[in-house]
């Protein structure tokens, strides 16, 4: 079975080392970027099952990156999870208009914290299966999420 | 010729056109003419009835909004015409609903209840218009109820019908009087007030006048009969009009009896049209009239082909007429012989004439046939006539037959004439000669009469179209002036020459238009030199204002009079230039807020001069920017006589450029009056622009800086994790996590702070179980307090749930906590108690500290600001967490205090409501 696909866009190289080898020993498939530009190139040629994406960015920032993947009928539909460094409130909810799923402020949490939010995003896109009527809808919406759902479990067992 | 005497006339007009036709209908022989159509009947009457009810519903709406007795009575006497034409409808005896009676009697007893409820426009009711108004309902339902029970009666007992039946004359009177009453009435208010709708009313019920005068020439069912329902429909559909043209005008319907008149031009139109109507009705009717003429075509034969012909028609006609004098004789009895001889005359003459004519008629076999017809009838004519004289008078007598021939033969129509004469089955042929000759005769005088009655007609109609143009034209002109003045064409006059009110009136109006151009002018000089006065006065009550400071001076102290006043003149001078030379923009305004005063520092920073400012309302400088309730709170402060000092304001200066300004206002009062507003103001946009870029360079400092701790905190938890590592060796690491961890917390706190100098802290409260709340946090704290050997107690009710923002009460405790902890010495105590009341709660906090010296306890809530003993326990302290704290309980709606002293500890008070308000803003606390 393929592995999760992640695309890390972070420009901090040491918070990106230490998330990528986190999350590499979690067990997922994780590609970096260091600035916009790069990342939204990486999301193309990955098609990853999740981005995560920093707002301070360097040639094109975070949400200037969310803009055009949500914008692009091809790119629409790969979750995002925002990764910010204050937590600001505008920042979060700038984010959230844009279309992201989630959002890490990094500065409050232990690294340990941000592995067990993604693996629950998984965890929780995964949850609808145990209910029949709603797995139905929800495979209708995002039908790439049902790609990923069965290796997490496999791995979580 | 006033304008009354105009509507008179357009009143007779209506009354009289319609009976004109009436009587042309009536001489032309219409009244023998029947047509039986129940089904046509009704039509006519549900479209009156129809009419009728529209009237009343509308009158009725406009008397709801204009609360005018006299629109109600309108309303309920059409609502009166409505039922009762109504049940006059369905009682058409084909129908066989009820019976003829009711029938006969319903639509004139209907017409006169109608008109004397009408006549109650007379009545001023203007006194009980309220009580009226507010039982209207039970007014229109009792007279309602009243017309059902009437009906029912009638139906229930014959002799009430009966006796309506014997007496349909005196409703039809009585209608008749109260109509005209009504009218007199009508025109009366006319007259004052103008109005147009007054006209349909006016022209309405003349038309409707003719009820009472022609019912006792016609029977139901003749021509006549079916001519008036057409006209009283007519009238109906005026008064309608005239009811609906108000309703639309809006104000329309209660300007029937008081207010301005309206529009004329309808009125005008519906009347020419009307009037036209009746002209055709009346051309038909004398082309038919023309054609009874022609009924006799035999002789109409003889008069067209031959004129020498003519003489038949003469002695035909002398034969009948010498018929009649015989009834008299069978009454009088007497110069028998005479007549006969007269009769045998006359006849040898006819004789004679025939055979005079006999020549010229044999010229043509058609004229020969006539004659001889005319001959052979003449003969049988002649022979019965003798025979009636030659018979004795006793014998005539007894022969019913011919007796009833020769009583009706000059008094019955020639339809009855006609009928008569065959049921007694007398020689056809006499009965028509004979009447023949009667209608030739009364033909021929009528025919005159009748064009003189056109003429007449055409003329007053003429007439009447002239008038009431007359009377709009010059409304209208007056309107169309009017209206370009209020454009502000003032040169515009009004062109009316006539010498009635209306012409008066355009007089007055175009001097008024003069007068108003001269007053324009003279406004425009006066407004200047009132300027210039202004201006002077002002000057004046300063120096007044001056001298009455003075002169209380020289109340006070007379000896030192002289001296005082110099120095009161030297005081307010210095005062002034010290005022003139402030920094800050100085502004005083009279109680109205009209400016009386700025300073140079004002106008400097301002752009506006004192000239310019003088008299003026200070609020146009100010910019949309400011937020729409500083005016207001601040004008409640002034109310109250308090002052009011806001940074909130931004102005706009004269070049356009926007400031921020600091301002302080207060009332200057004296004896209890507010003489002045005092305002003080200071353009703090600069300083406002500093603290912002203070704000935003904490902002970044914090992101800056809270990048690298959280690498270094990352990798610490990775090196823990992944490294074997020695216990002294995790230790130090387990150090420098905590210490980086510090380091983030005093992040949060100088972010917290930079936030709050931003402004715009949302709050949004959501509910909370404020025991478990603290409890968590005293959790998180305890290994501080096992190491300090702190004993902690928490006094609290069992659970208590608030509704408040999370992080700004998590701020707000942290803080306090964490002070009391730090400031605590080994082996110190801290008693937390929680305190429900009915909308708030109470949070003490006691501890065993160093305490607050007296000297700093003034500004301990300021940002930095630690207690000059702080520094001596830990170093370390920002001098932040009261400053978030106090902001943090500001935000939340609650107060807090504390009591202290140097060395004994102290008690912090922290009272929240147990709900706190939702607060919009761009930025949480963190």
């Amino acid at each position: 079975m393929a592995k999760i696909k992640i695309v890390l866009i972070e420009d901090d190289e040491i918070l990106s080392k230490v998330i990528y080898e986190e999350l590499t020993d979690a067990g997922f498939d994780v590609n970096r970027a260091f600035d916009g530009e790069a990342g939204l190139k990486l999301v193309e040629s990955e098609k990853p099952n999740l981005v995560l994406l920093d707002i301070i960015l360097p040639k094109k920032n975070g949400f200037e990156v969310l803009e055009e993947l949500k914008q692009s009928p091809q790119l629409r539909d790969y979750p995002v999870i925002l990764l910010t460094m204050l937590g600001s409130d505008e920042d979060i909810k700038r984010g959230l208009k844009l279309g992201a799923n989630d959002y890490i402020v990094k500065g409050q949490h232990a690294v340990a914290e941000i592995i067990e939010k993604v693996k629950d995003f998984f965890g929780q896109e995964s949850r609808p299966e145990a209910i029949g009527s709603t797995y139905e809808t929800q495979q209708e919406k995002e039908p790439t999420t049902k790609e990923y759902q069965i290796p997490v479990k496999e791995e979580k067992e | 010729m006033t304008k009354t005497i105009k509507i008179i006339i357009a009143s007779a007009t209506s009354f009289l056109l319609p009976l004109l036709g009436f009587l042309l209908l009536l001489k032309g022989g219409y009244a023998d003419m029947f047509y039986r159509n129940h089904f046509a009947h009704s039509i006519v009457l549900v479209m009156i009835c129809g009419l009728t009810f529209f009237v009343s519903y509308f009158a009725y709406k406009s008397y709801t909004k204009s609360k005018d007795p006299r629109i109600l009575i309108t309303s309920l006497a059409f609502y009166i015409f409505g039922f009762v034409f109504f049940v006059h409808a369905i009682s058409i005896p084909s129908l066989h609903v009820f019976s003829e009676a009711i029938f006969d009697g319903t639509e004139h007893f209907g017409l006169f209840l109608g008109s004397l409820v009408l006549f109650g426009l007379i009545i001023p009711t203007e006194k009980y218009k309220y009580w009226i108004h507010e039982n209207r309902s039970k007014i229109f339902l009792s007279v309602i109820l009243s017309l059902f029970a009437g009906f029912i009666s009638l139906l229930l007992v014959p002799e009430w019908l009966e006796l309506l039946e014997k007496t349909l004359w005196l409703p039809i009177i009585l209608t008749g009087i109260l109509f005209f009453s009504t009218l007199v009435f009508l025109i009366y208010k006319y007259s004052e007030t103008k109005s147009i709708l007054l006209l349909y009313f006016i022209l309405g019920f003349s038309i409707l006048l003719n009820s009472s005068i022609a019912p006792f020439f016609y029977q139901e069912w003749s021509v006549i009969w079916w001519y008036f329902h057409i006209i009283f429909l007519l009238g109906f559909v005026l008064i309608s009009t005239g009811v609906i043209k108000g309703n639309q005008k809006k104000r329309g319907f209660d300007v029937v009896f008081k207010g301005i008149p309206f529009y004329y031009k309808i009125g005008t139109r519906l009347w020419v049209w009307l009037s036209f109507i009746f002209l055709i009705l009346m051309v038909i009717g004398l082309t038919n009239y023309s054609r009874v003429l022609n009924l006799e075509k035999a002789f109409d034969k003889v008069k067209e082909e031959s004129h020498e012909m003519h003489g038949i028609m003469d002695l035909s006609i002398k034969i009948s007429w010498a018929v009649m004098p015989i009834n008299d004789y069978l009454i009088a009895g007497s110069e028998l012989e005479e007549e006969l001889e007269k009769f045998k005359t006359l006849i040898r003459e006819i004789d004679a004439k025939f055979e005079k004519i006999k020549p010229l008629a044999l010229n043509n076999p058609e004229e020969e046939r006539i004659f001889i017809s005319s001959i052979e009838n003449y003969s049988g004519f002649k022979e019965k006539s003798l025979q009636i004289f030659n018979t004795p008078r006793e014998e005539i007598i007894s022969s019913t037959e011919i007796g009833l021939l020769m009583k009706d033969a000059d008094r019955l129509s020639i339809n009855t004439v006609k009928e008569v004469g065959r049921w007694h089955k007398i020689n056809d042929a006499e009965i028509i000669e004979a009447e023949k000759g009667f209608s030739r005769a009364q033909g021929e005088l009528e025919f005159v009469n009748s064009f003189l009655i056109l003429f007449v007609v055409i003329i007053s109609l003429f007439l009447s179209i002239i008038f009431i143009r007359s009377i709009t034209k010059p409304i209208r002109e007056l309107t169309k002036a009017a209206q370009a003045i209020s454009r502000g064409n003032l040169r515009r006059q009004a062109k009316i020459l006539s010498k009635d009110e209306i012409g008066h009136l355009a007089k007055v109006f175009n001097r008024m238009t003069k007068e108003l151009l001269k007053i324009n002018k003279k406004f425009k000089e006066e407004n200047l030199k009132l300027t210039i006065k202004i201006l002077e006065a002002e000057e004046l009550t300063k120096n007044l204002e001056e001298t009455k400071k003075a002169t209380l001076n020289i109340l006070d102290d007379l000896s030192a009079e002289k001296e005082k006043v110099e120095e009161e003149a030297r005081n307010a001078q210095k005062f002034q230039q010290a005022v003139e030379s402030s920094s800050d923009g100085i502004i005083i305004t009279d109680p109205d807020a009209n400016v009386v005063y700025v300073n140079s520092a004002w106008e400097k920073m301002t752009g506006y001069s004192l000239e310019e400012m003088l008299g003026k309302n200070p609020r146009f400088i100010h910019s949309k920017k400011t937020p729409k309730d500083t005016f207001n709170k601040m004008w409640e402060a002034l109310k109250k006589g308090k002052s009011y000092t806001t940074e909130d304001i931004v102005n706009r200066r004269k070049d356009g450029s926007e400031y921020q300004e600091h301002m302080s206002i207060a009332p200057v009062i004296i004896d209890g009056k507010t003489i002045f507003y005092v305002g003080i103001s200071q353009d703090i946009t600069r300083r406002k622009e500093v603290d912002k870029m203070k704000s935003e360079f904490i902002t970044i400092a914090s992101h800056q800086l809270r990048t690298p701790l959280t690498s270094i905190r990352w990798v610490i938890e990775l090196f823990l994790k992944k490294e074997k590592l020695t216990k002294q060796g995790t230790e130090y690491l387990q150090d420098i996590h905590t210490a980086a961890n510090n380091l983030s917390d005093l992040v949060d706190i100088l972010l917290n702070v930079s936030r709050i100098e931003e402004g715009g802290i949302s709050i949004s409260p959501k509910p909370l179980e404020l025991v478990d709340f603290i409890e968590n946090y005293l959790k998180e704290m305890e290994p501080l307090y096992n190491k300090k050997k702190i004993s902690v107690s928490f006094k609290h009710p069992k659970k208590l749930t608030i509704t408040t923002d999370n992080n700004a009460l998590r701020n707000v405790v942290q803080s306090i906590v964490s002070n009391a902890t730090e400031y605590t010495p080994e082996e110190g105590k801290i008693d937390i108690s929680l305190e429900a009341g009915d909308d708030t709660f109470l949070l003490k906090i006691k501890d065993t500290g160093i305490g607050i010296p007296k000297e700093d306890q003034k500004n301990i809530s300021d940002k930095f600001t630690r207690g000059s003993n702080a520094m001596l326990v830990k170093t370390d302290g920002t001098g932040m967490g009261l400053f978030i704290a106090y902001k943090a309980v500001d935000l939340l709606g609650g107060k807090i205090w504390f009591e202290s002293e140097k060395d004994k500890g102290a008690t912090f008070y922290v009272q929240l409501p147990l709900t706190s308000k939702e607060r919009k803003g761009m930025r949480k606390l963190s």
